[in-house]
């Protein structure tokens, strides 16, 4: 009976996400014919080409990009969802609004919309004119700043809400005791606020680190394709250079990255977890 | 009637200055007066209580204690040094937080240890003594590796205690603290308290609307009503000798009644003129209260029963209420005010609701108010 209440699901998992998951896999160790299709046989070529430096530098880059990502949105994510929280209660909920909002709107065009904003003489760049930072219209788009604004834009939402999560029913008392205790403003954040967030904050950085790896459209738009992911070079491999094998190789050492990085993670975790236990 | 401050010590010095001295202190929320014009002293290793009915500015006055809230008016002085400006972490005092504010992330002995580790560098094995030491205190020894979850609010509130005592402050604020604890623990947690005070030597400020357990556990208190200060004394001083119609109704119970002073005499409309306390000091022709405590009112079926000199009231007799360790007899007065008795132990008078009967006191036991 479970079984058979079970079979949607696992029809669905199975034939949507493992058969496609797999044949991925499979076109891995595949050589490609001359139109760059799948020709079969078993072969390593592809995951040795990608140890091209040029492709290494790739996933160097991504490593790097979401790692940074993920500090500067674990930063914002907890000075933003430390403001939220020690707001009343009603407008807590009027400023989370703001910051789901953005998401009613396609993801491609609130990247088109930075474009505009970081446009030459556009709101950005009228504003560092008026403080007198640059003098005139600016070229910042494309550029790798440009396309970390957007990766930061992307994720720092994704970021507040876990943070936000484990501040939220902290009680007001606990920072004025650790002031009374002999904690400067400093010290009330390093020694008791941030602690109790630390769960929030792996959890942040876990929803923000995995997918930048992935990410291709930001690149493409705000930083004009010069400085690519991972994401990227799989989408180059598979329609420009229009070798499939090798894609399907990126894609799989993509994976990897997620899975390893999902088990530090995790570990990361249990032993926050037993700590607090 | 006595001022409801109290005069400052003459010339403190450093050494000999009042734990905590507030001088015209006030703070205003927006326009909204909280607390108005505290004049008082907090002595040395006493334990002082602030009592008031919720939204009497206790809890604000405390906080300017603490540093937590700024005055708009006045100075407050701790240990003889002016306080004002000095923030929270920067002051020789500790507070115990209603909700305790235990940190979740840290053990009962992380808990207990977070001042020692955050003030002052000190070498491991001393800070372990310190901490057994203040668990010793609350009597929580061997619970220094539980985490927070594990414990009972009893515990929770002793935790927070040995936290708060571990640095040896000068002085303790205490915001209701055995306000979240059920009716058996409190009475235990009042003597206990006490006793802690007393060991520890520090001087121990309660913030409490609980008149019983100001009662029992202070060496003064401060009443406070609408932001002010009504009047500072001795547990004693405060029931017996009330400063104001407020805290004669707060603190216990009381009948009033109100007329014009003439002499030795009190006219209160349509019940005549009612013998007053002697040398009261109050002009002719003041308005006031007279104050009578249910307790030192006697019932008797005729005037004439009543022992010489004591005043007596006609009435009708409404309801017998038996509590337990005394019987409330509930009445009303020809005028039709309500006038409460009371005994002791169970109802031994004979009386039956309905009937008619005469209140009687001795003038010496009642008091006189002008406010």
């Amino acid at each position: 009976m479970t079984t058979a209440l079970l079979a949607p699901a696992g029809l669905t998992v199975v034939g949507l996400v493992l058969v496609p998951l797999l044949l991925v896999v499979r076109n891995s160790f595949a050589s490609a014919d001359s139109y760059g299709g799948i020709q079969g046989g078993f072969t390593l070529a592809n995951y040795q080409d990608l140890l091209d430096p040029i492709y290494l530098k790739v996933f160097g880059y991504s490593l790097g990009m979401a790692g940074l990502n993920t500090m500067v949105c674990l930063v914002l994510g907890y000075v933003v969802s430390y403001y939220l929280a020690s707001r009343p209660p009603q407008r807590q909920m009027l400023l989370l609004l703001l910051i789901i909002l953005p998401f009613w709107t396609d993801f491609l065009v609130r990247t088109f919309a930075w474009i505009n904003l970081l446009s030459p003489g556009g709101p950005v760049n009228s504003l560092t004119d008026a403080i007198g930072f640059t003098d005139g219209p600016s070229q910042w788009i494309p550029s790798q700043g440009a396309s970390f604004i957007g990766l930061v834009y992307a994720f720092l939402p994704t970021a507040i809400f876990p943070i936000y999560a484990s501040l939220r029913g902290v009680d007001n008392s606990l920072g004025e005791a650790a002031r009374d205790l002999g904690c400067g403003w400093w010290r009330v954040h390093s020694r008791v606020l941030l602690p109790i967030a630390r769960p929030g904050m792996l959890a942040a950085a876990l929803l923000t680190f995995i997918p930048t790896l992935g990410v291709f459209v930001i690149p493409v738009l705000l930083g004009g394709g010069r400085d690519q992911l991972v994401g990227n070079l799989i989408v180059t491999l598979y329609t420009e250079f229009r070798n499939q094998p090798m894609g399907a190789a990126a894609s799989v050492v993509l994976l990897l990255l997620m899975v390893a990085s999902m088990a530090v993670f995790g570990l990361a975790a249990r032993r926050l977890r037993r700590k607090t236990a | 009637m006595t001022a409801p401050t109290q005069a400052p010590d003459e010339a403190p010095t450093a050494a000999s200055a009042p734990a905590v001295r507030l001088t015209g202190v006030g703070k205003t929320f927006g326009d909204t007066p909280a607390v108005q014009d505290v004049t008082l002293d907090i002595r040395r290793n006493e334990f002082f209580s602030i009592l008031g009915p919720s939204g009497c500015g206790k809890t604000t006055l405390m906080r300017m204690i603490t540093g937590f809230e700024v005055p708009t008016e006045g100075t407050v002085e701790l240990g003889g040094v002016n306080a004002n400006g000095v923030p929270p972490h920067k002051r020789d005092l500790n507070m115990l937080f209603q909700s305790y504010a235990l940190f979740p992330h840290l053990n009962v002995g992380e808990n207990v240890a977070f001042e020692l580790k955050v003030r002052r560098s000190r070498p491991k094995a001393e800070i372990s003594k310190a901490v057994t030491e203040a668990l010793a205190l609350v009597r929580l020894e061997g619970y220094g590796e539980r985490s927070i979850a594990q414990l009972s609010g009893g515990q929770r509130q002793r935790v927070a205690i040995a936290r708060a005592l571990i640095g040896r402050p000068s002085l303790l604020l205490l915001d209701e603290p055995l306000g979240a604890l059920d009716q058996k623990l409190r009475a235990e947690m009042q003597l206990e308290l006490k006793k802690i005070q007393r060991e520890v030597g520090v001087t121990f400020v309660t913030v409490t609307h609980d008149q019983e357990e100001a009662l029992t556990m202070s060496d003064r208190i401060a009443i406070m009503d609408g932001g002010r200060v009504l009047q500072v004394d001795s547990p004693e001083a405060i029931y017996e000798r009330p400063a104001t119609r407020f805290v004669a109704d707060f603190i216990g119970t009381s009948n009033f009644l109100t007329g014009t002073l003439g002499g030795d005499r009190l006219g209160v409309e349509s019940l005549g003129n009612l013998a007053v306390p002697r040398g009261h000091g109050l002009a002719d022709g003041t308005g006031v209260h007279l104050a009578i405590r249910p307790e030192n009112v006697r019932l008797t079926r005729e005037e004439g029963e009543a022992a010489a000199g004591r005043v007596a009231l006609p009435g009708t007799l409404q309801q017998i209420v038996y509590l337990g360790n005394a019987t409330r007899y509930h009445l009303t007065l020809t005028d039709g005010s309500d006038f409460i008795a009371e005994s002791r132990g169970a109802d031994r008078s004979g009386l039956a609701m309905g009937e008619p009967v005469w209140a009687t006191w001795d003038p010496a036991r009642s008091r006189l108010l002008d406010q």
